[in-house]
C-alpha cells in the first residue's frame, strides 16, 4: 500500500474498499482472468461450431463429433433457420464477440482498468448476447427439440460474462443494489444454470429417463 | 533522545501496521467464510431442486404408465359377454352407482342377457366410475374395481350374476356405499372364489385401471351413464323393444 498506488488509482474510480487498493488491483486482475478464460472458452465453442458448419457444407454426410444422442446433437440444430437467424451462421457473431471479451479480459489482466464507457459498452454487448442466448435456448428447447453441446458451452459462459459485466460497473457507480447483487453474483449464475437444467430435464425427460 | 523518540514512533507505526494487517486478515477470513456458506447453500439448493424435479418427473411417469388391466378386456376396456364372432355388439357404458343405470338394468337387463346368449350377438359392459362424488367412500370406483376383480377370475356367468346383484343392492346417492366386505360377500354369493377376489377388492388391484379406463371413456365424449352403442354407433334405445329393433337394424 504505497503512495504511488494511491496516486495511480484514477480519481473517478475510488477503490471499492478504501485502504485496500492493493486488493483492488488484485481483484481487477482476477476479474480480467475470469473474463479471459470465459471468453476463450466461448471463442473455442464458437470456433468449433463454425468449422463444423463449414465441414457440413463441404460434405453433407459429415457427422459432427458433438452428435452424442438424439437430444444432445448439433448436426440437427446447426441446419435450422434459427441457427443463422441474421442470414449467416450465428457462431460468426460469437467469434467476434468472444474475441472482444478476451481482449478486454487481457487488458484487465495487465492491471489496466478500462474506462467506464468501455465497461458499460462491454455490459451492453454482453447483455445483448445473453438476451440472444435466451432466445436461442427457447428455440432449442421448445422448437428444435435438441440441445447442441457447443451451444450449451456458449450459453454457460455468456451468462457469467453478462451478469458480471453489468454488475461490476453498476456496483462501482456506488449503487447499493449493484453492490448487493455483485456480492451474490455467483449465486445468480448458478440459479440461472439451475433454471436451464431444470427446463431441459423436464422438456427432454422422455429421453433422460431411458438413461436412468 | 531523538533516536529514542524515533524508535517509539517506529514502534507505534509497526503496531498500527500490525493492527491493520490483523483487521485485513480478519476481513479476508470473514469473506472466505461468507463465500463458503454461500457456496454450500448453493450446492444444497441445486441438489435439492434437481432431485425434486427428477422425483416429480418419475412420479408423473408412473402415473402415466398403463395400469394393470383385468384379463380379457376389449380394446375399449369393456367386459364382452356373448359370441366371439358376434355380428352385432351392444356396448353399455355404465356406472354401478348410477340410478339411471339401475333403471336400465331393471327394464332391459334380461334383454341384454338374451343378446349375450344369442349366437351372433354380444354385449360389452364398459363399467366406469363417474360418480365417486355421489358417495362418501368412492363407491363408484370401488364397485367398478370389484367388478373387474370378478371378471379377472374368468367366469362371465359369475360376473354377470355379481353385476346384477350390485344393481339390486345399489346404495342410495349421498351416503356410504357397500363396504368392501359386502362387495366380497356378494361376489362370493355369485360364485366367485373368495381367496382370489377378497385381496383384489381390499387392495383395489384394478383401481388404477378403472381410473384410466374412465378417463379414456370420457375422452371419447361419453359424459353420462348409461350410454348405449350398437356396433360402435350411439343409440337412444333403452327399452327391450328399442334395443331389439336397434340390433335388428344393425344386423340387416
Amino acid at each position: 500500500m504505497s503512495h504511488a498506488d494511491l496516486q495511480d488509482a484514477p480519481a473517478e474510480h475510488p477503490p471499492d474498499d478504501p485502504g485496500v487498493d492493493e486488493g483492488s488491483a488484485r481483484r481487477l486482475r482476477w476479474h480480467g482472468l475470469q473474463l479471459t478464460v470465459l471468453g476463450a472458452v466461448g471463442l473455442g465453442a464458437a470456433f468449433a461450431l463454425t468449422t463444423d458448419r463449414i465441414k457440413l457444407l463441404q460434405d453433407p454426410d459429415f457427422r459432427p463429433s458433438c452428435d452424442l444422442n438424439p437430444v444432445l446433437s448439433c448436426g440437427s440444430v446447426m441446419v435450422t433457420d434459427q441457427a443463422s437467424v441474421l442470414g449467416f451462421p450465428n457462431p460468426l457473431i460469437g467469434l467476434m464477440a468472444f474475441a472482444a471479451v478476451v481482449a478486454l479480459g487481457v487488458v484487465q489482466l495487465t492491471g489496466t482498468r478500462p474506462s467506464r464507457l468501455v465497461q458499460w459498452g462491454l455490459a451492453a454487448g454482453a447483455l445483448a448476447g445473453w438476451g440472444f442466448v435466451h432466445w436461442l435456448a427457447f428455440q432449442s428447447l421448445y422448437r428444435i427439440g435438441a440441445l447442441c453441446p457447443w451451444c450449451l458451452v456458449v450459453w454457460s459462459v455468456t451468462a457469467p460474462i453478462a451478469i458480471w459485466s453489468v454488475l461490476r460497473p453498476w456496483r462501482d457507480s456506488g449503487s447499493r443494489v449493484g453492490a448487493a447483487l455483485w456480492s451474490v453474483r455467483w449465486s445468480l449464475v448458478v440459479v440461472w444454470y439451475l433454471v436451464v437444467v431444470v427446463l431441459a430435464l423436464v422438456q427432454f425427460w422422455s429421453y433422460w429417463r431411458t438413461l436412468l | 533522545m531523538s533516536n529514542k523518540k524515533k524508535s517509539r514512533q517506529e514502534r507505534e507505526q509497526t503496531a498500527r501496521t500490525r493492527g491493520s494487517q490483523l483487521m485485513q486478515e480478519q476481513r479476508a477470513k470473514e469473506k472466505r467464510r461468507n463465500a463458503m456458506i454461500q457456496g454450500g447453500l448453493l450446492v444444497t439448493v441445486v441438489a435439492v431442486v434437481v432431485l425434486l424435479v427428477v422425483v416429480v418427473l418419475q412420479y408423473r411417469d408412473r402415473q402415466n404408465e398403463p395400469a394393470t388391466a383385468p384379463a380379457r378386456v376389449s380394446d375399449e376396456g369393456g367386459f364382452v359377454v356373448g359370441a366371439e364372432d358376434a355380428s352385432v355388439t351392444v356396448s353399455v357404458v355404465e356406472d354401478l352407482q348410477c340410478p339411471a343405470c339401475q333403471a336400465f338394468e331393471t327394464t332391459s337387463g334380461a334383454t341384454l342377457a338374451e343378446l349375450a346368449q344369442a349366437d351372433d350377438t354380444a354385449v360389452e359392459y364398459r363399467v366406469v366410475a363417474f360418480l365417486d362424488r355421489a358417495s362418501t367412500d368412492d363407491y363408484s370406483s370401488r364397485s367398478a374395481n370389484a367388478s373387474a376383480c370378478v371378471w379377472d377370475q374368468g367366469d362371465a356367468e359369475v360376473w354377470r350374476d355379481f353385476h346384477d346383484s350390485l344393481y339390486v343392492q345399489q346404495p342410495a346417492e349421498g351416503g356410504a356405499g357397500l363396504t368392501d366386505e359386502q362387495l366380497v360377500q356378494l361376489a362370493v354369493d355369485a360364485g366367485a372364489d373368495e381367496e382370489a377376489v377378497e385381496p383384489c377388492v381390499q387392495d383395489g388391484d384394478f383401481r388404477g385401471w378403472v381410473e384410466q379406463n374412465t378417463q379414456a371413456v370420457s375422452e371419447t365424449g361419453v359424459d353420462s351413464t348409461p350410454t348405449v352403442f350398437v356396433n360402435g354407433g350411439e343409440t337412444d334405445a333403452r327399452t327391450p323393444e328399442e334395443l331389439q329393433a336397434a340390433v335388428e337394424a344393425a344386423r340387416a
